[in-house]
């Protein structure tokens, strides 16, 4: 794949090891996780390895959801992980170590009320701030490498949908990307070292938990079309939901898709 | 009606002693049936040869993808006549628990089709998996010969999804 050499936006961060020290700049491209994965199957990238864009056409979620994306506004980037040291069936303490370190970010910034929307979404309130789109290659049922994808609404003031915020709303200012970028991927290492060394998975388990959305507490929720209280407890080792149902007084484990938030 | 339900019910019935069940709702129709050639309460034999001896049939429902899946596990798993020929066939097996997806977004085309050819280290599918997105690899090359599975529906760890010749 041939890419348009710039004059970068961008710098690498000054203050990391290895998180960004290759820095892949794209004034607009479809989603910098598809460019990640289509680069990984021409050449090897170092671990670390960050591609930001300015302007993403296609930004994805989950799926096929779109992500709104103003241009040159918000950070939008993704980074080349190879967790290899991480059995698959552990695989959901990746997503949990890069929603601690934006979890991080985010408490660094000042910014009260963020909570993590399981299982991979920043909240500040009630409003989505920003979101995670991990997409791994197995091989021989091992992670061979991990493209972190990272939206964070930054400056963005307009959003079509009320659900959606951003930095400049939440905190009241406008801030510097490169700024942003740097201590964003300094959180991110600080959380991947801790995976990667310490494996203090209980203890990033109950971090988690602890800036989790709702827990603990009642609230509208819907399943299989129907509506119920129940209140968030905790997740199994998966990274499945468990919820009480106050009505029967039972646990339910949820899967993506099989719960939906109501009020 | 989703495969894995499907399964689930053959493997009931199998284990419940009666000879023949018909399902009917507004949008399927299910019957199943044993060839009583032994005892019909033996639930002794092989879990795995149960599917095998059982017959599927399925009524026209105006849309019916689910049976044929499971019909098609059912030859997969084990099927006499086919033994000699499916031998020399390998299995690229799922190496975790999640939802398995043929492309790598609703609007894109599948990673592989039947009659295609995949070297060792391409990508064959998408495993979901609590939001986290796997590309299979296979772990050999060869002709894609079957998908074993539906496009969206659960899978279990070590569940076959594509058969493949290796020649």
């Amino acid at each position: 794949m041939l890419l348009k050499l710039n004059k970068s936006l961008y710098n690498s961060p000054a203050n990391t090891l290895f998180i960004g020290s290759k820095l892949i700049y794209l004034p607009e491209c479809h989603s910098t996780n598809t460019t990640a994965l289509q680069l990984l199957q021409q050449e090897s990238l170092p671990e670390g390895t960050v591609i930001i864009t300015d302007r993403q056409l296609a930004g994805r979620g989950q799926r096929g959801n779109s992500w709104e994306a103003v241009s040159g506004q918000n950070l939008t980037f993704s980074m080349v992980l190879r967790p290899r040291f991480l059995p698959i069936q552990d695989q959901f303490l990746l997503n949990i170590s890069i929603s601690l370190a934006i979890s991080d970010f985010l408490t660094d910034l000042q910014l009260s009320g963020a909570a993590i929307k399981w299982p991979n979404d920043l909240y500040a309130g009630s409003k989505k701030l920003g979101g995670i789109l991990i997409e791994s290659s197995l091989k021989n049922a091992q992670l061979e490498w991990s493209v972190i994808g990272i939206g964070i609404n930054v400056n963005q003031k307009e959003f079509s949908v009320p659900t959606a915020t951003s930095l400049a709303l939440e905190l009241g200012c406008d801030h510097s990307l490169q700024q942003l970028l740097d201590q964003l991927l300094k959180a991110l290492e600080v959380r991947y070292l801790q995976l990667m060394k310490q494996k203090k998975t209980q203890e990033l388990r109950r971090e988690y938990l602890e800036r989790m959305y709702w827990l603990g507490e009642w609230h509208l929720f819907e399943t299989e079309g129907k509506q119920f209280t129940g209140k968030i407890v905790g997740i199994d080792p998966r990274g499945k939901l468990a919820v009480l149902h106050q009505q029967e007084e039972q646990l339910h484990y949820y899967g993506i898709q099989q719960i939906r938030y109501l009020a | 009606m989703k495969p894995q339900e499907i399964q689930e019910l053959i493997d009931f019935i199998s284990k419940s002693g009666l000879d023949e069940v018909n399902i009917e709702t507004s949008d399927f129709k299910i019957a199943v049936k044993k060839h009583s050639a032994g005892p019909a309460a033996d639930a002794s034999r092989g879990l795995a040869q149960a599917p095998a001896q059982h017959q599927l049939t399925n009524a026209p429902a105006p849309q019916a993808p689910a049976p044929q899946a499971a019909e098609q596990s059912a030859a997969s798993q084990a099927k006499p006549a086919e033994d000699s020929a499916s031998k020399r066939y390998k299995e690229i097996k799922s190496p975790m628990i999640g939802t398995f997806y043929r492309s790598a977004n609703p609007d894109s085309a599948s990673f592989v089709n039947v009659g295609d050819t995949v070297k060792q280290g391409q990508t064959v599918c998408i495993i979901e998996a609590m939001k986290l997105f796997n590309e299979i690899e296979a772990d050999f090359g060869g002709t894609i010969v079957k998908v074993l599975v539906e496009n969206a529906s659960p899978v279990e760890y070590d569940q076959p999804l594509f058969l493949v010749d290796p020649a």
